[in-house]
């Protein structure tokens, strides 16, 4: 049931495909307007998207457990 | 963790600020610092491009009455030159188009703007986001422009109640 409901999450023509450019972009301009090393830019930029997507993927799951209850 | 070296050269900042407001990225170039004004440019253009091109170059747009986009128009603020024409075309009292412009960046009709809601349905939101999410960004690489990287200031204004008070 959850597998199924993940996989038509993520069929091609879902609209979350979206957040993905989405959150590189915000992800990487939020890092570089905060530092101006460039190794530091991309270390936080990497460890933001990981944190965006998690929360969002939390954020999802919670959402999808309330719409069973 | 090795600290970063707090000064940038700003240059003119408002100058900077400035060019930042109207193209993203520019204010950073003006500056010196070409890899960064690059990155933004890249990036917030893109983001703003690939959201026009999702919502059939349609989706900027500035009315005066109904069909006014109150909050997607105040996030756009954040972008000058690619979202001027906008405003430009809202001035525009026939259908005939500006000249060079033509109607890029046209107000739409209502009878257009239903037909392309209907149509394109979540896509035209979506196009919306794209495009005052990248005009957002735009104001923290203005502030960057302006007074260097965030961190740099919060350092700065750190420093001095780092020192040991006086005897």
């Amino acid at each position: 049931m959850i597998a199924l409901h993940w996989a038509q999450m993520l069929r091609a023509e879902s609209p979350y495909w979206y957040l993905l450019p989405l959150v590189v972009v915000v992800s990487l301009v939020y890092s570089a307007t905060r530092h101006e090393e460039w190794p530091l830019i991309w270390r936080r930029a990497v460890r933001l998207a990981i944190f965006i997507l998690c929360f969002m993927a939390v954020t999802l799951a919670i959402l999808w457990g309330i719409q069973l209850l | 963790m090795t600290p970063e070296p707090h000064s940038v050269p700003l240059k003119d900042p408002f100058t900077a600020a400035v060019l930042a407001w109207l193209v993203p990225g520019l204010g950073h170039i003006y500056q010196g610092r070409t890899a960064k004004g690059l990155l933004f440019f890249v990036c917030l253009m893109g983001t703003f491009a690939y959201g026009m091109y999702l919502g059939e170059w349609k989706v900027v747009y500035w009315a005066w009455d109904e069909r006014k986009p109150v909050i997607e128009g105040i996030c756009r603020l954040g972008m000058g030159l690619p979202s001027a024409p906008s405003i430009l075309q809202s001035f525009r009292k026939d259908d005939a188009g500006l000249p060079v412009l033509g109607h890029f960046q046209a107000t739409p009709s209502k009878a257009e703007l239903e037909e392309l809601n209907a149509r394109l349905s979540r896509t035209w939101s979506i196009a919306a986001i794209f495009t005052m999410i990248a005009s957002l960004l735009n104001i923290l690489v203005i502030l960057d422009a302006q007074g260097g990287p965030a961190e740099y200031a919060r350092a700065a204004t750190r420093e001095p109640s780092q020192e040991p008070a006086p005897a």
